[in-house]
């Protein structure tokens, strides 16, 4: 019996916990949170098939970009917080956030379902119309708040297709 | 022993190195390389004793870095430390003589369980 799917999971909020946990080496702490409000620095990671299908979607403001980046490099917790005065990320917690949405591919690669990848990270640019009505919908979405220790709270929205 | 990291991610190599001594695995020289043709190159000057690498690099990737070590006839271990851990990724690195691979978000008992067999204490 084929068991695939077409489509990716939502992931479970314990997973997406364990996997930012895991990955910068700090205690993080879940709650519920509402969708990351629209802005032009927010940052926007699209995910997509095999098959070059977009599936999934992740989008953190521009402070929760800068705190998971500065968590995962150990960034000095002051100069995460002069890149958020200054509403521009710097190109190492840019990187770093793309490596952080880059791993969190992993939270959609469940057994049955689609394989993805990390396609595109948007960092204040414009995104697609398609990509911007998937951020937008209503359906099957996470919105959560990542309180990160010693870095603060990373606002972060999963819309799935 | 020495232990070359290959990541363009600069984060993500202090990462795995940090990883290697939580996992007991303390007092070896890490040297580090930012892509596939940095590392090849750091084989023939640094001679590492181990070799841990990410997947998709810029300049040559991971595993086209792999091919042309063992082209080259050389058996030093090597280990993929990499976001994606399909089960076609895993047997491509089995195949082109990978010691395993081991996928992000890793723990200090994954990298104990894959290079204990490698790596002294």
């Amino acid at each position: 019996m084929n068991t695939m799917v077409e489509q990716s999971p939502l992931p479970s909020r314990h997973a997406v916990r364990t996997l930012v946990e895991d990955l910068i080496g700090r205690d993080v702490d879940l709650q519920d949170g509402f969708p990351v409000p629209a802005k032009t620095t927010n940052v926007v990671a699209v995910y997509v098939t095999d098959k070059l299908a977009t599936s999934a979607v992740a989008v953190v403001d521009l402070e929760g970009a800068a705190r998971l980046g500065g968590a995962l490099g150990m960034v000095p917790r002051a100069g995460v917080e002069d890149s958020i005065a200054e509403r521009s990320l710097t190109k190492v917690l840019q990187d770093n956030c793309y490596e952080v949405l880059n791993v969190l591919a992993a939270a959609f690669n469940l057994p049955g379902a689609p394989h993805v990848r990390l396609y595109q990270m948007y960092d204040g640019a414009a995104v697609p119309n398609d990509v911007a009505r998937l951020v937008g919908a209503a359906g099957q979405r996470m919105d959560v708040v990542l309180r990160i220790s010693g870095y603060g709270d990373v606002a972060l929205s999963v819309i799935v297709r | 022993m020495k232990i070359l990291v290959a990541d363009d991610s600069k984060a993500m190599r202090m990462i795995v190195t940090r990883t290697l001594r939580q996992a007991g695995f303390s007092g070896h020289d890490v040297v580090e390389a930012e892509n596939g043709k940095e590392a090849l190159s750091m084989v023939s000057s640094e001679s590492p004793d181990l070799i841990l690498s990410d997947w998709n690099m810029p300049e040559m990737t991971g595993i086209e870095f792999l091919k042309a070590l063992r082209a080259s006839g050389s058996a030093i271990p090597f280990c993929f430390v990499t976001s994606e851990g399909s089960d076609e990724m895993r047997a491509q690195a089995e195949k082109a003589g990978a010691l395993g691979l081991i996928a992000k978000p890793f723990t200090p008992e994954m990298f104990a369980d894959m290079l204990s067999p490698v790596v002294p204490a």
